[in-house]
């Protein structure tokens, strides 16, 4: 080896190595807690977590995920010990991180804490998993002015349509329900007795499908509502009949309080959805911490969770930073929360919420519900032969 | 003739920075793999390293300086995932399926793990022997202290502690507490760990800064028999060849693990009627839509070109640059900007036609708006080598023709048409190959919809099979079903790397027909 070339191997070892002690990660000794949120609950975790943290000495750190990609990256980066410690998400998803293998169980949380609705959500296969933060479900809001009694029965309903049409000026729909609505349209699906999946005590029959004979002997009314103007297919998701006046119904979620709130043309009130043969049901949503199986901080996760988390100050923070509705019990009888007259009004309404399935399956039913439901208000279909062929469809792609 | 190794010192010093940096690469990624277990990249790293070195640093390998860094490239993010992809397709990797079988197991275990009794929540402080190493204070229910590390435990003499009025511990002789720093210092060496218990299968865990929790676990692996067994009720589970433990009943225990499944997803793909009848209908217009795409676009192109070079013609250089924009567009915005104009209920193309066309919403409409807006965005492509194959006609053989007294008709058919067919049809097949597998145009228009309805939701009326393929793997069944998906996209591999041999077969025999 000659003198220039030994030069050129000692430049670049040093190079090498300059360049690798720059790369190298720092590591510093305090308690750290990783949380992922979607960009919507992101700043809401971490204004609620900032008591707990600054007095248990914890350093939290929020990290907005993308909502459509969080749980596929939980499940990549979770082995690779890059996964957070904990993740917020929708309890629907529950059944696919648990299937994963990726979510450990938190099981010191107190059941008492919250409706037992609540804690439905977050079982599954007769575990409980998460910790729940915040819970919703639509409900009916009615213009008083058209409709000063809020009908109880699906009967009622119709009496005041038949009413509202014919003096309503420009009326062209009764309860504004967008054209393939599902979400929307389940306290009316359960009134007429359908389901999703049906529920035989302990889970889920994922042979029985939408509804089943229950909602069969009842369809036929699906359709005379599209035919008779009760419901229309051109409704669509701005309401602009019901903020024009000229719709008496709409169904409506927590979410939808901030445009009810800003128009003042119309005087409303959140009831719950009238019953037919059946009672009627909205889904309940629940967000829910869980743990990372993967978590790196696992005690002060734990700690977070059923130290913080699962409490009522937790609940209050939670609703005071993002307006929503705390699934903690105690956190809800709280004045500050109960004297919100539209959180209350869809609260009345949440004692008859179902989870929405939390089973993986629950995938494959959305899109064929959703064609069922276009097919009927467009006429295409009657509602017995659109949910037979999608129930059909949906025992097909799951394989039960 | 040796080439000489003429080092100017800017291009010695470039050289030594990026070589440098790739050996600084190595040296930081390739530890750090090693200590993640993943010895096969760690060594294709530290190998390509070593012959990059020897090949920089030598004066000889003149070719191969052009060529490995090239090839090493080629290797690790083209070869490696078509191979890791054909390796997929033969397993279940799914949903409930991604782990390896000991991950799985733990899992499984861990899941299981109940708290024994309405008091399994106990204090517990963290605290150091006077030999430094840490140890667990519990005070168990009994009201006795016991010392415990993931190895031991046992209990301390009752007069060697003691505790306030509300039961904190005040001092253990022999032990000190830890600090709050040195908490958070060893806080991560807890996050799976278990103190054996006093009774058997019982242990403590670590649920919070201040507290153990007494669990159990209610499932066991027997490593001998291959089986999880109920503690309780003493059910086994045995491992099935898709990668689950089942019970007697049926039930299975979830996760399961990735397990190689031989040909079964080929099998699925084939045998199953909810695969194979939607995989029909996807596959013909997978060869349909290319066709009709490539087709138009040349023949628009074409005459475009025709046009636009015809001698009356004046501001030639501003329509070519027209028609050129929407091929400089990129492609994600004109669609999408299509896929508003072509909304149904809003969108401009429906109001300033009469009625309304469902563009997105029925099957054949929508099979029409994915060839329009492809023909759209490639019809430019098409005008530009057209264009360039029209100049390259030679003068010659066209005003021959026409002294022959053949008419512009006949010219353009006879002459010209086969002229420039020839010498664009590698890059028509080129075209048709791209379009074959053109997941961006019809993903982010219709998203392969309107759906099927006898596909399970899964196809739709304009998938193609790469778009299929990406909803298998996104969508199907429990949710994702990767090792299907691979099997599908390997069908697909198959049918391009048919067309692709077929097609240069011929178009060398057309150049030698040439």
């Amino acid at each position: 080896m000659n003198k220039k070339r030994f030069g050129v191997y000692s430049a670049l070892t040093a190079l090498a190595l300059g360049i690798s002690t720059l790369i190298a990660p720092a590591q510093a000794a305090t308690k750290n807690l990783v949380i992922w949120a979607d960009s919507g609950k992101a700043p809401t975790v971490r204004k609620a977590i900032a008591p707990w943290a600054q007095a248990n000495g914890v350093t939290a750190t929020v990290v907005v995920k993308d909502f459509g990609t969080v749980r596929d990256e939980l499940i990549t980066a979770g082995p690779k010990g890059l996964g957070p410690d904990v993740v917020i998400a929708p309890h629907d998803w529950l059944g696919g991180l648990a299937a994963s293998g990726v979510i450990d169980r938190v099981s010191n949380v107190a059941s008492s804490n919250y409706a037992s609705s609540t804690m439905d959500a977050i079982t599954y296969k007769g575990l409980k998993w998460g910790v729940p933060v915040d819970v919703e479900n639509v409900a009916l809001v009615v213009n008083t002015d058209l409709v000063p009694k809020a009908p109880k029965t699906l009967d009622e309903l119709e009496a005041s349509c038949a009413a509202a049409k014919a003096s309503v000026k420009g009326f062209k729909v009764c309860l504004e329900l967008p054209n393939g609505a599902t979400y929307h349209s389940y306290p009316l699906f359960t009134a007429l007795g359908g389901y999703i999946f049906k529920w035989n005590g302990k889970g889920y029959n994922l042979k029985d499908i939408l509804g089943g004979k229950q909602f069969q002997a009842n369809a036929s009314k699906l359709d005379d509502y599209y035919k008779n103007g009760i419901l229309s297919k051109d409704a669509a998701w701005g309401f602009a009949e019901f903020y024009g006046g000229r719709a008496p119904f709409v169904i409506m979620g927590p979410w939808d309080i901030g445009d009810l709130k800003k128009q003042t043309k119309v005087k409303y009130s959140i009831v719950p959805f009238p019953s037919g043969k059946y009672p009627s049901a909205p889904f309940l949503g629940v967000n829910a911490f869980y743990l990372s199986k993967y978590a790196k901080n696992k005690v002060t996760a734990r700690s977070f969770l059923t130290g913080y988390a699962s409490g009522k100050d937790f609940g209050l923070a939670w609703f005071k930073e993002s307006g929503k509705q705390p699934a903690n019990l105690e956190a809800q009888a709280d004045p500050a929360v109960k004297s919100n007259a539209e959180l209350a009004g869809f609260a009345s309404f949440s004692a008859a919420a179902q989870p929405m399935p939390n089973v993986p399956q629950m995938g494959s039913v959305w899109g064929a519900w959703e064609n069922a439901l276009k097919a009927v208000a467009e006429g295409k279909s009657t509602a017995a032969a659109a949910f037979t062929t999608a129930a059909a469809t949906i025992k097909k792609t799951i394989g039960s | 003739m040796k080439i000489k190794n003429s080092h100017k010192l800017p291009g010695l010093f470039i050289k030594i920075f990026l070589l440098g940096g790739v050996n600084a690469f190595a040296l930081w990624s390739v530890p750090v793999l090693i200590a993640d277990g993943r010895f096969l990249y760690a060594a294709y790293i530290a190998i390509s390293t070593l012959i990059l070195d020897y090949i920089f640093l030598s004066s000889k390998f003149v070719a191969a300086k052009y060529i490995v860094p090239g090839a090493l490239l080629l290797v690790a993010f083209q070869i490696y995932p078509a191979v890791y992809t054909g390796y997929i397709a033969f397993t279940n990797f799914s949903v409930g399926h991604e782990m390896n079988k000991q991950s799985a197991i733990d899992s499984i275990i861990s899941n299981s793990l109940e708290p024994v009794g309405d008091d399994s929540i106990l204090p517990m402080r963290l605290a150091k022997t006077p030999e430094g190493s840490i140890v667990l204070l519990i005070k168990e229910s009994d009201g006795n202290l016991y010392v415990g590390t993931d190895k031991s435990i046992k209990q301390l003499p009752s007069n060697s502690w003691s505790a306030d009025a509300d039961g904190n511990l005040q001092s253990v002789e022999g032990y000190t507490f830890l600090t709050d720093a040195e908490i958070a210092a060893v806080l991560d060496q807890y996050s799976n760990y278990f103190v054996p218990g006093l009774q058997e299968n019982v242990k403590y865990r670590v649920a919070d800064f201040t507290n153990v929790e007494r669990i159990t676990p209610t499932l066991r692996y027997d490593s001998n028999g291959d089986f999880v067994e109920n503690i309780l009720t003493g059910d086994r589970y045995t491992p099935n060849k898709e990668g689950a433990f089942v019970g007697a009943d049926g039930t299975e225990l979830e996760p399961g693990w990735t397990a190689r499944i031989g040909l079964r997803n080929l099998e699925r793909v084939i045998g199953d009627e909810r695969y194979r009848t939607p995989l029909i209908k996807v596959l013909i217009w997978t060869f349909v839509y290319p066709f009709l795409v490539v087709i138009i676009t040349f023949f628009l192109g074409l005459f475009l070109a025709l046009t636009i070079n015809h001698p009356k013609i004046k501001p030639k250089k501003l329509y070519r640059i027209l028609l050129i924009v929407p091929y400089a567009m990129p492609g994600v915005l004109s669609i999408l900007t299509w896929k508003g104009m072509l909304n149904e209920s809003y969108g401009i193309v429906n109001k300033l036609l009469p009625g309304t066309i469902p563009w997105l919403s029925d099957p054949w409409w929508a099979k029409v708006a994915v060839v329009l807006v492809q023909v759209w965005a490639g019809t430019p492509y098409m005008f530009l080598i057209a264009t360039g194959a029209i100049q390259a006609l030679s003068t010659e053989i066209v005003e021959a023709s026409e002294v022959d007294g053949a008419s512009p008709r006949q010219v353009f058919w006879n002459i010209k048409l086969p002229l420039v067919v020839i010498a664009l049809t590698p890059l028509l097949i080129a075209s048709y190959a791209y379009n074959f597998s053109n997941f961006g145009s019809i993903y982010l228009l219709t998203g392969g919809g309107p759906v099927m309805f006898d596909s399970g939701g899964v196809a739709g009326y304009t998938d193609i099979l790469i778009s299929y393929t990406y909803n298998l793997a996104f969508t199907a069944g429990k949710g994702r079903d990767y090792g299907l998906a691979s099997a599908v996209s390997f069908i697909n591999f198959l049918i391009v790397a048919v067309i692709s041999i077929q097609a240069f077969r011929r178009s060398k025999q057309m150049e030698n027909i040439n």
